[in-house]
């Protein structure tokens, strides 16, 4: 497994050089550039934007500026910001964590809401609590994520007053374990909302053929309870299809924190994403973009391996 | 004069919240904060400084927020009246090219070290140095030589007369020398242009990126101690979340738009007030110098065209004034009450371009020599009243045979020398062009001030295809207000100006923007400022 997981991390790496050199062609595209606002500064000179666009190595021609900046990547200096100056790394570095906390306990909040509304749906399925579960599916796949946190902005910070309606933590009180606890509830229950439907359906149309299978018919013959029967003998082979998808859906994640923490003013990379857009920042631009690469590519290796793992039958070769 | 676009940044949801909140009644906001309290005080900002070095930044939000912490040497109060700051007072030869600046004494800087002339001397002497990243040179390269004949007195010589030298120069924060001369230290990424700290009121304790800036009091302040004693400068995604959290008190502080100020008119959020201010802003559609566009006519017929009295009505809730021309009429020395005017009437704008040549084509679009008139319109995307207006003009327009076509994108792109500005369309954009301190606008319509490339600086990018055909009047206007002192003969030239401007329509005037701030109703001695930045009067702000 170990010689299939190096060989899958190998073969990454022209991928995520074929994503660089394509993102990086993408942004010289984008109509605007970093200086094209300050153009429209009446205090900003022609020479002084043009001192700029030399500092800034903008003058050059776009191959050499490839080359300069990826040079610096696999050197570790993944350049320098073009809005506040610092090290595109410390910038990423400093957001990293509190995407991390929102991916993971969206991941978390999806995983537990999902098994549990697809066991349940697929223990008692066209009950009313399957098709009240095919009803939120439906809705949770169909609404926009951003409808979905204003909505629960409203309701539940602005009308019941019960959570937060934004930030990481209480800027009164200052960081803290239940503080920011608090705070997480929202934003991640809106990541995650999209998988808790989508999951769940998987689970339950999965669990659902599991359970006509003969061997489940012979362990409830033989005296098995009907939670261990669902428990250790469905769920192990039902949970197959569902963990390769849980597993490419993470990326997915990064690209919903980009619209989540803009909701939740959530100081994440998804937001210095969207910052970097808006200004234009190439640097910072392109260090989000190989990570989320990264990502995906991480996301399909850990989906193979745990796909082997769960089911014996698999060989990686 | 300042310019820049509305407010950039985030603009995800417009103003769907709002929407969706109308008719909503009673706002519950119990998980609303106690009163706010001089203990603290949490201003929201859509938008986030790049540095708070403020010579090396083009934002507004950098000067903002520098303005809490740096001193300038005088600063003009909201009726546009110069009042001292760090100097106490000032004078000016006869000839009106030697002024002489008195510094205040005993002023510290919040280290403990002495604030003297040799710190302004340092500042100039930055402004000029070749790898600071400097963004405006302007009032200071005026000066010939900057003398300090000792720690209290400033005296700068200028190569000629140039009016607008006190509004570019007086308000230009004060650096402190001793800290930039400190032997590794570099201007343009100095740890201190992070953190900085000055002779103002506040010094900053701590910018984590992305989220927010906190303000501390000054321990050396010469205004003694501020009332508030933390100031959280807060960093919201986009509009709505941040009105979200004016709501649900979580913050205290926030401008808001339109919308926004009209929702909490019908709701009112409890403990809160909203101030309106004038905001110095002249909101227009820019017509780019191309095609029907440039016969002064047909630009004269769209004015007609525009309903501006039931847009301020319907769109600003009253709220704002009329423009005819680029000078606020707060400004009262210079702005000149007798414009002529374009009234509203779509009829007599069909009369007048059929009295140009121009007929019904197919469609019933209006065409001349055999081309059709169409006008593409470019929106902002954060602009929510051109998102309102312009829907409106299309149908109007479209009513008498003029073809409008909406875009909408982010004014990055707006802005891009391959953006609308510089294409062979006739284009109307929506702007707001915010104006500085004095009443020079040379910066809006000189030939000198047209982009000599798209990628070159200069504002008059109106004037990029083809000159106005007023070009040479506009042109000796604008250079005769700027070449005298003489508040009489300024005042001639800028009547004339803006009689120019009414008369030829080079843009479609619409509003005098109003500025909303939302504030805890037990907040005093705010006092929004059209002509300083936010916390220019911080020191007085008090919550009772």
């Amino acid at each position: 497994m170990a010689k299939f997981a190096l060989r899958r991390i190998l073969q990454a790496i022209p991928l995520l050089l074929g994503v660089a050199i394509l993102s990086f062609a993408l942004i010289q595209f984008l109509p605007g550039g970093p200086l094209t606002l300050l153009a429209h500064n009446p205090h900003a000179t022609d020479a002084q934007i043009k001192q700029l666009a030399h500092n800034l190595g903008l003058d050059q021609p776009g191959y050499v500026q490839f080359f300069h900046w990826f040079g610096g990547i696999l050197h570790g200096d993944w350049g320098t910001s073009y809005v506040d100056n610092r090290p595109v790394l410390t910038d990423i570095g400093e957001r990293l964590p509190a995407t991390l906390l929102l991916m993971g306990s969206g991941l978390l909040v999806s995983f537990v809401l999902a098994i549990t509304i697809g066991v349940l749906s697929a223990v008692r399925p066209y009950s009313l609590f399957d098709y009240g579960a095919t009803f939120f599916s439906f809705f949770g796949l169909s609404m926009p994520v951003f409808w979905f946190g204003l909505m629960l902005q409203l309701l539940f910070a602005v009308h019941l007053g019960w959570l937060p309606a934004a930030d990481a933590y209480d800027e009164r009180a200052g960081p803290s374990f239940w503080g920011g606890l608090h705070h997480l509830v929202l934003p991640a229950l809106t990541l995650g909302i999209t998988s808790i439907a989508g999951w769940s359906r998987y689970l339950r149309s999965s669990l659902v053929d599991v359970i006509r299978q003969d061997y489940i018919r012979t362990a409830r013959a033989k005296g098995v309870t009907p939670r261990r029967v669902i428990t250790v003998h469905a769920m192990r082979n039902a949970l197959i299809p569902l963990v390769t998808v849980m597993a490419l859906d993470i990326p997915g994640y990064f690209t919903g924190a980009v619209v989540v923490e803009t909701v939740y003013s959530w100081p994440g990379m998804g937001r210095l994403f969207f910052d970097s857009l808006n200004t234009r920042d190439y640097p910072v631009q392109l260090g989000l973009l190989i990570i989320s690469a990264g990502l995906i590519v991480l996301g399909n290796l850990i989906a193979d391996l745990v796909y082997g793992y769960l089911d014996p039958r698999i060989k990686y070769s | 004069m300042r310019r820049r676009g509305k407010a950039l940044g985030a603009t995800l949801l417009s103003t769907f919240l709002v929407l969706s909140g109308s008719g909503v009644s009673g706002w519950a906001g119990s998980h609303a904060h106690a009163a706010a309290s001089n203990s603290s005080l949490l201003i929201g900002s859509t938008e986030e400084p790049d540095t708070l070095n403020p010579l090396i930044s083009g934002l507004q939000v950098s000067g903002d927020v520098a303005s809490a912490v740096f001193d300038t040497l005088i600063n003009y109060d909201t009726h546009n009246t110069v009042y001292p700051v760090l100097a106490t007072s000032y004078t000016t030869s006869a000839d009106g090219r030697t002024w002489t600046f008195h510094l205040r004494h005993g002023v510290k800087w919040a280290d403990g070290q002495p604030f003297t002339s040799a710190d302004v001397a340092f500042t100039y002497s930055s402004i000029f140095k070749k790898t600071n990243k400097i963004i405006s040179t302007i009032g200071w390269d005026q000066i010939d030589k900057l003398t300090t004949p000792d720690d209290f007195t400033v005296v700068m010589h200028l190569k000629g007369i140039f009016a607008p030298f006190l509004s570019d120069v007086g308000p230009t924060d004060i650096l402190p020398k001793h800290i930039f001369n400190q032997p590794g230290v570099d201007f343009n990424k100095a740890a201190f242009d992070r953190k900085p700290f000055g002779t103002g009121p506040y010094m900053v304790s701590e910018w984590k990126t992305g989220d927010h800036i906190t303000l501390v009091p000054n321990p050396y302040s010469w205004r003694g101690q501020p009332h508030i004693k933390k100031i959280i400068f807060k960093i919201v995604p986009n509009n709505n979340t941040e009105y979200v959290q004016l709501r649900t008190g979580d913050l205290d502080t926030g401008s808001v738009n339109a919308a926004v100020a009209d929702e909490i008119a019908s709701s009112p959020i409890q403990g809160k007030r909203v101030i309106v201010s004038d905001a110095n802003a002249w909101y227009h559609i820019d017509l780019k110098q191309w095609g029907f566009l440039r016969e002064t006519v047909v630009r004269q017929a769209l004015d007609y065209a525009t309903p501006k009295q039931a847009l301020l009505k319907g769109i600003l809730k009253g709220h704002g004034q009329i423009a005819y021309a680029d000078l606020d009429p707060a400004f009262k020395q210079f702005y000149n009450p007798n414009l002529p005017t374009h009234p509203y009437s779509l009829a007599k704008a069909a009369s007048m371009l059929a009295a140009d040549g121009f007929t019904k084509g197919p469609g019933g679009v209006l065409q001349k020599n055999g081309q059709p008139f169409a006008i593409d319109f470019w929106i902002g995307s954060s602009d929510d009243n051109a998102q309102k207006i312009a829907p409106i003009l299309k149908e109007l327009w479209g009513s008498i045979g003029i073809k409008v076509t909406l875009h909408s994108q982010s004014f990055t792109t707006i802005f891009a020398p391959n953006g609308p500005t510089y294409t062979k369309n006739m284009t109307g954009i929506f702007y707001a062009w915010f104006n500085g301190n004095d009443p020079d606008d040379t910066t809006y319509w000189a030939s000198s001030q047209i982009p000599a490339t798209p990628t070159s600086a200069g504002n008059n990018s109106l004037a990029y295809f083809y000159k106005f055909s007023f070009q040479k009047q506009i042109d000796a206007l604008t250079a005769a207000g700027t070449a005298t002192v003489d508040t009489a003969k300024r005042r001639a030239a800028y009547f004339q100006i803006q009689d120019l401007l009414a008369t030829q329509a080079p843009v479609i005037f619409l509003f005098w923007l109003p500025g909303y701030t939302v504030v805890p109703a037990n907040l005093h001695g705010i006092a929004p400022n059209p002509f300083a930045h936010e916390f220019y009067n911080v020191a007085d702000w008090n919550l009772t």
